[in-house]
């Protein structure tokens, strides 16, 4: 069972303020598949296509990007690559296991806190990011606007994880 | 029909408070433009189990911002709109003669009163007001810890809108 993290403190400075939300939030989905059995973790609600094993399997891939790749400019094998399909994070397969997705992001959590930590938050992406046809867009970005964005992101996919969640065994909350 | 506000990723290194002020207000346009449009059944339909409705969730959204900008932050008037001692979520459940024009209107409200009440304010200011019902002595959050709560608070529920919206009309994205 993943533990839930502190609740963020509620006067300290920037870079604290900012990583204990991350971690609060990166517990709280982790929670959300806790228990879950192969079957469980393929449950749709409603139209969309959205599982709780696309869910962890898409976030170890986004913690790869915006961490180890963008921000410290390592070259790992990406996550889950599939030449013939961009979103194969979402597509998994029958033989694709939740302890496999939950193992890969555990560990790409932890390069990700590695990489925070000697990381000035104006310090910008080793390379440029976004898309490369847009040039408003393709850039480099600033931790700071990292740790946002990947708060902002795993609270999005909690409130996917939510419904899924409810769906499965009526459990809510954090 | 809300305009989506502009994109984060136009100010990928930009300083604390056009940061911060940047994902919130982005989110607030994302959160409305999944609720505008429904038609009063559709601002009604549940995923079950799950008992969230958009109508519900923009409500919601109202008393948050009621509840941190006007009271706690500004420290101004404001009872809460929907919920009371007859129902501590009153927010939730919308009566049958309830309308989203009306709920939309009162959500507009507020963003308007929270934008004008924050505006190049220092992150480091403390909430102006605690409720009389606050449990923790001295709890008196930033303005930093507030805005950073209601991104992933708004991010979350636009999560939950996400399906919401795909189940109501197929509509997905920002």
């Amino acid at each position: 069972m993943t533990e839930l993290a502190p609740l963020p403190t509620v006067r300290s400075a920037e870079r604290q303020t900012l990583e204990e939300f991350l971690d609060y939030f990166r517990s709280v989905l982790l929670r959300k598949a806790d228990g879950l059995d192969e079957t469980q973790v393929r449950q749709q609600v409603g139209a969309s296509s959205i599982d709780m094993l696309g869910l962890i399997r898409h976030m170890a891939l986004v913690e790869q990007s915006w961490f180890s790749h963008a921000l410290a400019g390592g070259t790992q094998p990406e996550l889950w690559a599939d030449s013939n399909d961009p979103d194969a994070d979402w597509h998994h397969g029958p033989d694709d296991t939740l302890a496999v997705a939950l193992e890969a992001l555990h560990v790409q959590i932890t390069s990700s806190r590695a990489v925070v930590a000697a990381t000035a938050l104006d310090d910008v992406t080793a390379t440029d990011v976004g898309p490369p046809d847009n040039p408003q867009r393709f850039g480099r970005r600033s931790l700071r606007w990292v740790m946002v964005h990947m708060i902002e992101e795993y609270a999005r996919h909690c409130g996917h994880a939510d419904l899924i969640r409810e769906a499965i065994d009526g459990a809510t909350g954090d | 029909m809300t305009e989506l506000a502009p994109d984060p990723e136009l100010l990928p290194a930009a300083d604390e408070d056009t940061t911060l002020h940047s994902f919130l207000d982005y989110y607030r346009s994302v959160f409305l433009r999944k609720a505008e449009g429904l038609s009063e059944a559709q601002a009604r339909l549940t995923l079950a189990p799950s008992e969230l409705t958009m109508l519900g969730l923009v409500r919601h959204m109202t008393e948050v911002e009621r509840g941190w900008f006007r009271r706690r932050f500004a420290d101004q008037e404001g009872a809460p709109l929907y919920y009371g001692d007859h129902d501590t979520d009153g927010d939730f459940h919308p009566a049958a003669t309830d309308t989203l024009d009306d709920a939309l209107a009162a959500l507009y409200a507020e963003i308007e009163f929270a934008r004008a009440a924050t505006t190049g304010v220092p992150m480091g200011t403390l909430a102006a007001g605690m409720p009389a019902t606050q449990r923790i002595p001295g709890w008196r959050p930033t303005l930093r810890w507030i805005t950073v709560h209601m991104i992933e608070e708004y991010a979350r529920h636009c999560g939950h809108a996400d399906l919401l919206r795909e189940a109501a009309d197929g509509a997905t994205g920002d």
